[in-house]
């Protein structure tokens, strides 16, 4: 598992409490540069909707991060202009879960990372949207290991690990 | 304690005594014995007065344990904590420090009046006119405008500090459930600490301003009221006196009756202490 767990993308399930986040924790603390890990709730920051995404982070790195923001629809709460304006605006919105987890997403796919660790990362997303997302990520080259219970998904991607 | 508290308001009318006679140069070695010898009396007073309060802490808490071991049977092990240390704090330190330090200002405020009403009876005669109250009134004008320009600064500092800090704990909270994620994403951890920086930055500029005005106060007062002592011995008319006299009784009681307002607090912030001990 360890050899494979990052070529394409895998998910990986198991019973609640079993150690999925503890093991993967440990995967991306160990990597920092090359793993970017999106815990099973990852901090909201209290400022703008573009800083929690852009961590003031210069520009974006990712060539697929516009499709993934039509993708992921937020164009109604977040203005794709402000991230080639680099806006600096720190005005805190607050947001509903499932449009939480998009910003978390967005967040993730802002930088490019060679390998990516996503935790339970699609609660309250429909199933549509995680659908054309993740046949979008199967065209780039980057890496995903997806934690998740959720059947769905599994069945969309080929490569499955049980972790007991 | 009383007693004591009347003798350190007492001390007022040396005070009075030296500004009336700072006219006179040749009287100036006399005049700095005495601001010396106030100075000390008032020092030992203080010593005295703290020292009466806390022996009789002493003996106070002697008789709270006899009483707690004799009749308290079923009191909790927290109440007898909280009596013996959060209450006996707070009835001594606040309450009764407090009240010892508004009777020390208030005889000092007393007897600094009955002070002025000499200087003005006897020492100054002036006839009142339209002009000068005119000038008077510009004066008392240009005094206010000196009290309200940093009590201005202040409540701008204050507001903008309560406003940091509450951006402050916010970006701490982000760094608290950060932590609570234990996942090491570098982006992350930068940006949270740029953001903790600059927030206790901003706060720190404003509590830094809130700080030196509160602290300085004090010798922003006495300063102003250097200048009108200035005004006072420079040999004027006695127009230029009256209001020296007037900036000279504002300036220098401005910091005692800033000083009173914070022990009523103190007093007040002690009484639940005093009514809880009251009960046991």
């Amino acid at each position: 598992m360890n050899s494979n767990i990052f070529k394409g993308i895998s998910t990986l399930t198991g019973p609640s409490g079993s150690g999925k986040s503890t093991y993967c924790r440990n995967i991306a603390n160990k990597n920092p540069k090359n793993v970017f890990m999106l815990p099973q709730d990852p901090v909201y920051l209290h400022t703008s909707i573009t800083r929690n995404i852009t961590l003031d982070r210069p520009r974006i790195s990712f060539d697929y991060f516009k499709a993934i923001f039509d993708i992921l629809e937020c164009e109604s709460y977040i203005d794709y202009l402000t991230f080639e304006r680099q806006s600096t605006t720190n005005k805190y919105v607050s947001l509903s879960g499932g449009q939480k987890r998009r910003i978390f997403l967005l967040r993730a796919f802002y930088k490019k990372y060679d390998n990516y660790i996503l935790d339970e990362s699609f609660v309250g997303i429909p199933n549509s949207i995680i659908e054309n997302f993740l046949e979008l990520i199967l065209q780039t080259k980057i890496n995903m290991l997806i934690i998740t219970h959720d059947e769905n998904i599994i069945k969309i991607i080929n490569n499955n690990y049980i972790y007991e | 304690m009383l007693i004591l508290s009347i003798l350190s308001g007492v001390l007022a009318i040396p005070e009075i005594f030296i500004f009336v006679n700072l006219k006179n140069s040749a009287n100036y070695f006399n005049l700095a014995s005495i601001f010396i010898v106030k100075s000390m009396i008032s020092i030992l007073l203080v010593i005295m007065q703290n020292f009466i309060l806390f022996k009789f802490e002493e003996k106070f808490i002697k008789v709270l344990i006899i009483r707690l071991l004799k009749y308290k049977v079923n009191i909790s092990q927290g109440n007898i904590i909280k009596i013996l240390t959060i209450n006996l704090n707070s009835v001594f330190h606040s309450f009764g420090s407090g009240l010892i330090a508004l009777a020390n200002d208030i005889f000092f405020l007393i007897f600094y009046f009955i002070g002025l009403v000499y200087i003005t009876t006897e020492s100054l005669k002036i006839e009142l006119s339209i002009k000068i109250l005119i000038v008077i009134l510009i004066i008392i004008g240009t005094i206010l405008l000196l009290i309200y320009i940093p009590i201005r600064i202040l409540r701008i500092a204050s507001k903008n500090l309560n406003f940091g800090l509450n951006i402050y704990s916010n970006k701490i909270k982000d760094l608290a459930d950060f932590i609570t994620n234990k996942v090491n994403v570098i982006d992350e951890k930068k940006f949270i600490r740029s953001e903790i920086s600059e927030s206790f930055k901003y706060t720190n500029k404003f509590q830094i301003i809130q700080f030196s005005i509160m602290e300085s106060f004090k010798n922003y007062s006495e300063l102003i009221c250097g200048f009108f002592i200035l005004i006072y011995i420079y040999e004027g008319s006695d127009i230029l006196k009256v209001i020296a006299v007037i900036g000279v009784i504002i300036f220098r009681l401005l910091p005692i009756s800033i000083k009173i307002i914070s022990n009523i607090n103190r007093i007040l912030s002690g009484i639940p202490a005093l009514r809880q001990l009251n009960e046991f």
